[in-house]
């Protein structure tokens, strides 16, 4: 029985329990913080608005910065700018992410010490690079220095290669890209050196040989807005590609195409063209050199019939869009595969440039446009020392332009392979500029093993990339944002442009710009080199190269508004660093062959002493390693805007927008088709292993109905170890399945595509 | 639905976003700038979409045709500030509102998380914070100052870059004026595009380009038999993608009415 007296006890004692007791109260405030726990909350500032160019890909599209106080908040496109015309690419709109993503940049000059990092000063790395550099060249061994660029174009590119001639290294090379077949094939075909354009505002006909034109190429949002204007013209567009891409999807027309025949299929259409005499007669008979024996080769070999069993597509197709191309008013075929960074062979460059000569739209509105920068022509002569011409004569490390690959100007994968088998003699140092070789590079396992094998290995990077773990001295650069920087002509951009972009914020990290250290270090390495580099720093190089434009008096100045060049140059300078400047009235560079015309011969090739053949744009099959027993699928890669494929990596907003068929959790999906994928006894999801000649990998299977039987497709641009957690382990690197086939004439090589099996686990 | 419409029909302004399906190449470039503008978190794995957190999703749909001959149409889709907003009547702690130029409002301190309103929302416009948000380390620098971070157990949803109304309006104000002049209030998203495919403006002023576009045959809106009336308007010449956005359903009603 309770009395009354030990029930109010009870109540009390419980009551007042309740209250000295910590749990009610832990409750209360687990409550309060769970359903209202405020966040941190940016403070507010004055806002302004500044300008700069983009340097995420070499688009260089114009932006407007908006910042409060100090800080940059966001970006958004400059209307007023030609290239991007006020839009974004989801890369350019990461912009703020990439820059202030801390665990990501290199904050420091760092060290490799026995394995571990030090932070040093900025005085003292540059007194180790100097120094190292300074006692090679003394040593006369400068032939024992290789640089990597990762900048491909423009002033940067220039400054290295000039800083190589001057030092003394042959050994300097660029990371591949599609550009190295597409430049040559220029060459070889119409003697020039420079810009390569592709005017497709103009043209009424693009036949895309595999270029995803929506997912990167050329100019990202440039292709876009190409995209939306052909709905308005009616341009019609032809993707030649083996899988549904975003481009194949928008296209007006896919044709499905074995991977790697491409250069047949342009010789197809070449073969109608010619038999149905609708080639640009007037063209072909007086501007072009060698077409009869081309002609010849083509009716030979490359009927549409013969053609349709090597490519897969049939006959009526062949036919038709061949008709289609040379009859429209004008049609211009491109190349470069996914975003123009995977590399094609030169022949087939060859194959579907000779395309654009048939219907004689070369320099012509719509059409391939070639033509000289300043900025790249402007460079005083450079006058050697003889430690350095000396030096020069060595014999390159990858063996470019050897007997063995006399067009070849860069072969990143061979110098791996001969460094780290027998090499005709050591590299003592590798500077290796904003790339990423032990990612992005043709096979980056060899790559880091050649990176081991060199003794001293500077990087000079913004990011912690994988390549900036294997170096022995990590040197910092600014973000673009953060620092004076040129643009030069955009990739396929039909006229020249040239833009200055200055800080948009004060530098967040110890960094210095990598023009800056190559002009300090030169000056303390002798003062032969500081002759030939004798400016003090990039800034007053972009000045110069502003003032050699402003002399020329050509173009039109993009800041404010678009107006003619002003008539003092400090006017010039304050509105090109607010802007670029452009010049569609360029001047075109006609035929600069031996014989002054377009030569589907190249006069070129007759010191190599080649067959007929072999001299003319024909069709090899590439030769994959490994057995058809062993290996009976093709596995191909492709590219996707939200993955960037190299050393700028793709921001965590980015990662946050792939779809869920590209990527679960850590595990990367392949596109196999239906039919492929019932053969393996695959449903959607499971989990395979992917074997190739070169490696395998853990991945699962997702059944897609937009690619050919027989295929597996995986992106580039996953698989990281580096950066942050947001990127790092996520997926396969699929540079590390596809390795790459050499193409013996031109040295190229590509990734494209291996061969692959699979096995269910 | 009552007391929206009064609001609407004594004011002047009332904005729409209008959005060319056929244009648009899935590019991504306005969910990045969305997602930048109002402050997103990012988690390291937002592989599941359902619990990821975003204000515009880009829906990819096809026309179901074999290889080669599929085609792909691209949805970006913000929210669709209803004129009939389900998730506003459904709303116990009135977190949400209509206002007066049209945008669906989220007031985050009030919201106590009991998800009716994505419950409601036709759309999947509205997004749940099942964590405190998460930034890269660093990123906090770039956060914009215009847009409150929200906490956990609060629901969220696109405005509309309401901030970006409030900082144009500011302006005019103090030029004088009252109503908006066209392109002064611009969302992130629309302004990102490269292809220009996305429209924004005030349709109560008849010279407006989105008053003149959203009386294009070709223009529709998403899952209009639910009556929710939203303010973003899509074009598109093809049939396939109208079907598939149930367009195709309301005008099979209405030629059986007509009959």
């Amino acid at each position: 029985m309770l009395t009354r007296r030990e029930f109010l006890q009870f109540v009390v004692g419980g009551a007042l329990g309740a209250v000295f007791s910590p749990l009610p109260w832990r409750i209360a405030d687990e409550m309060v913080l769970f359903s209202q726990r405020w966040t941190y909350q940016a403070p507010h500032g004055e806002e302004s608005w500044t300008k700069a160019l983009c340097q995420l890909c070499p688009g260089g599209c114009g932006l407007k910065v908006r910042k409060i106080d100090n800080r940059v908040v966001s970006v958004k496109g400059d209307f007023v700018n030609p290239v991007n015309q006020g839009g974004l690419c989801p890369l350019g709109a990461s912009s703020v992410q990439l820059l202030y993503g801390e665990k990501r940049r290199v904050r420091k000059p760092l060290k490799q010490e026995d394995g571990r990092w030090k932070e040093i000063e900025w005085n003292e790395a540059l007194d180790i690079l100097a120094q190292k550099l300074r006692e090679f060249r003394e040593k006369r061994e400068s032939y024992t220095l290789a640089c990597v660029d990762g900048y491909g174009h423009g002033l940067m590119s220039n400054l290295i290669k000039r800083f190589c001639q001057s030092y003394g290294t042959p050994n300097y090379l660029k990371m591949p890209s599609a550009d190295d077949a597409s430049s040559l094939a220029i060459e070889l075909m119409q003697g020039h050196k420079g810009q390569i354009g592709f005017d497709l505002e103009n043209a009424d006909y693009i036949l895309s040989f595999g270029s995803q034109l929506l997912e990167g190429w050329s100019v990202s949002v440039r292709m876009q807005r190409v995209y939306a204007n052909s709905l308005k013209t009616k341009a019609k567009i032809v993707q030649i590609e083996p899988r549904l891409s975003d481009t194949a999807a928008k296209a007006h027309e896919l044709l499905p195409i074995k991977p790697g025949t491409e250069a047949a299929l342009a010789l197809g259409f070449v073969h109608v063209i010619i038999k149905e005499g609708l080639y640009n007669q007037d063209f072909i008979s007086n501007s072009t050199h060698g077409f009869d024996a081309f002609k010849e080769l083509v009716l030979k070999e490359y009927s549409p019939k013969a053609v349709a069993n090597i490519t897969g597509i049939n006959v009526n197709d062949i036919k038709r869009i061949a008709k289609e191309f040379a009859q429209a008013k004008s049609p211009l075929a491109i190349w470069g595969r996914g975003k123009g960074n995977i590399p094609c062979g030169l022949y087939e460059v060859m194959a579907i440039h000779a395309l654009n000569a048939l219907v004689g739209n070369i320099n012509k509105k719509g059409g391939v446009v070639c033509f000289n920068e300043i900025a790249e022509t402007w460079w005083p002569e450079l006058n050697l020392d003889t430690t350095a011409t000396e030096s020069l004569k060595m014999e390159r490390i990858d063996q470019a332009r050897s007997k063995r690959y006399p067009l070849a100007t860069s072969m990143l994968h061979q110098f791996a392979f001969n460094l780290t088998t027998e090499p005709k003699y050591p590299i003592n140092a590798l500077l290796i500029f904003e790339a990423n070789p032990c990612y992005a590079a043709p096979k980056p396992d060899l790559f880091i093993k050649t990176v081991k094998k060199i003794p001293f290995v500077v990087v000079f990077s913004t990011f912690w990339s994988e390549t900036t773990q294997q170096a022995d001295l990590v040197l910092p650069t600014p973000f673009y944002l953060e620092t004076w920087n040129g643009i030069t002509t955009p990739k396929g951009w039909p006229y020249p442009v040239f833009g200055i972009s200055k800080p948009a914020t004060q530098n967040l990290y110890d960094t210095k710009h990598p023009g800056d250290v190559i002009l300090t270090i030169s000056k303390r390495i002798s003062d032969s080199i500081t002759q030939t580099l004798p400016w003090g720093s990039f800034e007053e190089i972009l000045k110069t190269v502003a003032k050699k434009i402003y002399d020329t008096r050509e173009g039109k100045l993009a800041s404010s508004q678009v107006s003619a060049l002003p008539r003092d140059f400090n006017t010039m300078w304050e509105k090109l660093s607010q802007g670029v400047w452009f010049n569609p009235e360029v001047k075109k560079v006609g035929f600069q062959t031996k014989t002054g015309k377009f030569e589907f011969l190249p006069s070129k090739f007759s010191a190599l002493y080649l067959s007929q053949k072999a001299s003319l744009p024909h069709y090899e099959a590439w030769e994959l390693e490994g057995s058809l027993e062993e290996y009976p699928l093709t596995l191909i890669c492709y590219e996707t805007l939200m993955l960037t494929e190299g050393y700028i990596a793709s921001s965590p907003y980015m990662m946050k927008a792939l779809p869920p068929t590209l990527l679960k959790k850590n595990d990367l999906l392949v596109e196999i088709h239906p039919e492929t994928a019932a053969k393996y006894k695959l449903a959607e999801g499971d989990k395979v292993r992917l074997k190739t000649p070169f490696g395998e990998a853990k991945v699962r299977a997702h059944i897609f109905e937009g690619i050919m039987s027989g295929l597996i497709a995986m992106p580039l641009g996953l698989g990281h170890s580096a950066y942050d957690e947001y990127l790092a382990g996520k997926g396969v690197n699929a540079h590390q399945l596809l390795g790459y086939t050499e193409e013996k004439i031109s040295g190229i090589a590509t990734w494209a595509m291996a061969k692959a099996n699979l096995v269910k686990i | 639905m009552g007391h929206n419409h009064k609001h609407q029909s004594s004011h002047a302004e009332k904005y729409v976003m209008v959005i060319d399906i056929d244009k648009c190449t899935g590019c991504g470039a306005c969910a990045i700038a969305c997602s930048q503008e109002n402050n997103i978190p990012v988690r390291t794995d937002e592989t599941d979409k359902y619990l990821s957190l975003n204000w515009l999703v880009i829906y990819r749909i096809t026309n179901g045709e074999p290889f080669p001959k599929t085609k792909v149409a691209y949805i970006p889709r913000p929210c669709m500030h209803c004129d009939h907003p389900i998730c506003v009547h459904v709303c116990p702690a009135m977190a949400t509102d209509k206002d007066a130029k049209g945008v669906v409002s989220q007031i985050y301190p009030r919201c106590f998380g009991c998800r009716y309103c994505m419950a409601a929302c036709p759309y999947h416009a509205r997004v749940f914070n099942w964590w405190d948000p998460k930034y890269p380390e660093g990123t906090e620098r770039g956060f914009n100052p215009d847009v409150s971070t929200r906490m956990r157990g609060v629901v969220e949803k696109c405005n509309f870059c309401n901030h970006r109304y409030q900082r144009a309006r500011d302006k005019a104000i103090t030029e004088g004026r009252v109503i908006l002049k066209e392109g002064e209030y611009v969302p992130a998203c629309v302004e990102a595009c490269p292809t220009k495919a996305m429209y924004f403006g005030n349709i109560k002023d008849p010279e407006s380009k989105v008053a003149k576009l959203i009386k294009s045959p070709y223009a529709f809106r998403l899952l209009e038999k639910y009556g929710t009336h939203p303010s973003v308007y899509y074009l598109s010449k093809h049939e396939w993608v109208k079907r598939q956005t149930d367009w195709y359903l309301e005008t099979q009603n209405k030629k059986q009415s007509h009959e």
